[in-house]
């Protein structure tokens, strides 16, 4: 597979990504700048973590206006697979391809430790490799963590 | 003509004010029992040319849908007037 890591400014977490799908999982990736206007011909592409445009106003509020997020949003309604990792799924949310939105985590505090997760459906492109009801640790650092949405119930069912 | 917007961006009510709740807290440590609620949220203020008071508070408007607040989570309220 063809995989593009997306780099904002402020993204800091580009590098670990790259290193991941290209060293690790030994998969052709590459760098695309938030101002891009071409994906490349890729199959998938990564938003990483970080801090675009310095979080300013809310976390991905800014970095959703540009350039390669429409590119995006017409790559993910033809099918193509999107991956936001921490500030990047932020942006998802700003951007209105998922629903939802983040709010500061409850104990005020930023928040960097592994959290284990349930797997609820194994049957994504992202997670066919997992078994069902899989325990997965994962790791997780950021201070806007509580995930807000008003049909959180619905969307929950529909995962 | 040159308008001035102060935006004040809140969080929805039914939503957890972290930030609201944590500065009422201190509040209450510092000896001020009488603070029943803090509403923390963010404030604009925006120099805008508008050729009228109508057209400034409508583009106001549209700034607040499209990137000033996030209907999902916050509520956000104009004043618009003339001057700088």
């Amino acid at each position: 597979m063809r995989f593009a890591v997306a780099r904002f400014p402020g993204s800091n977490c580009d590098e670990d990504c790259y290193y991941v799908l290209g060293e690790i999982l030994k998969q052709e990736t590459i760098y695309l700048w938030h101002e891009e206007k071409d994906l490349k011909n890729i199959d998938c592409i990564v938003l990483p973590g970080g801090f675009s445009y310095g979080d300013y106003l809310r976390t991905g509020a800014i970095a959703r206006f540009s350039p390669i997020m429409r590119e995006v949003k017409k790559f993910a309604d033809n099918g193509g697979l999107v991956l936001g990792i921490c500030n990047g799924f932020q942006i998802l949310l700003e951007a209105g391809l998922l629903e939802g939105a983040m709010l500061l985590n409850l104990n005020q505090a930023f928040i960097c430790k592994d959290a284990y997760l349930r797997l609820e459906n194994n049957h994504t492109p992202f997670t066919n490799q997992c078994k069902n009801k899989q325990i997965l640790k994962l790791p997780i650092a950021h201070g806007d963590g509580r995930f807000y949405a008003s049909l959180f119930r619905k969307y929950c069912r529909n995962l | 003509m040159e308008y001035q917007v102060k935006a004040y961006i809140t969080l929805k009510p039914g939503i957890l004010d972290i930030q609201g709740e944590t500065i009422k807290g201190a509040l209450h440590s510092l000896g001020y029992l009488e603070v029943e609620k803090v509403h923390s949220g963010k404030f604009l203020k925006l120099k805008i040319a508008a050729d009228n008071l109508k057209t400034a508070k409508e583009r106001a408007a549209k700034m607040g849908e499209e990137l000033l607040a996030n209907p999902i989570i916050e509520d956000y309220k104009f004043e618009v007037k003339e001057g700088n």
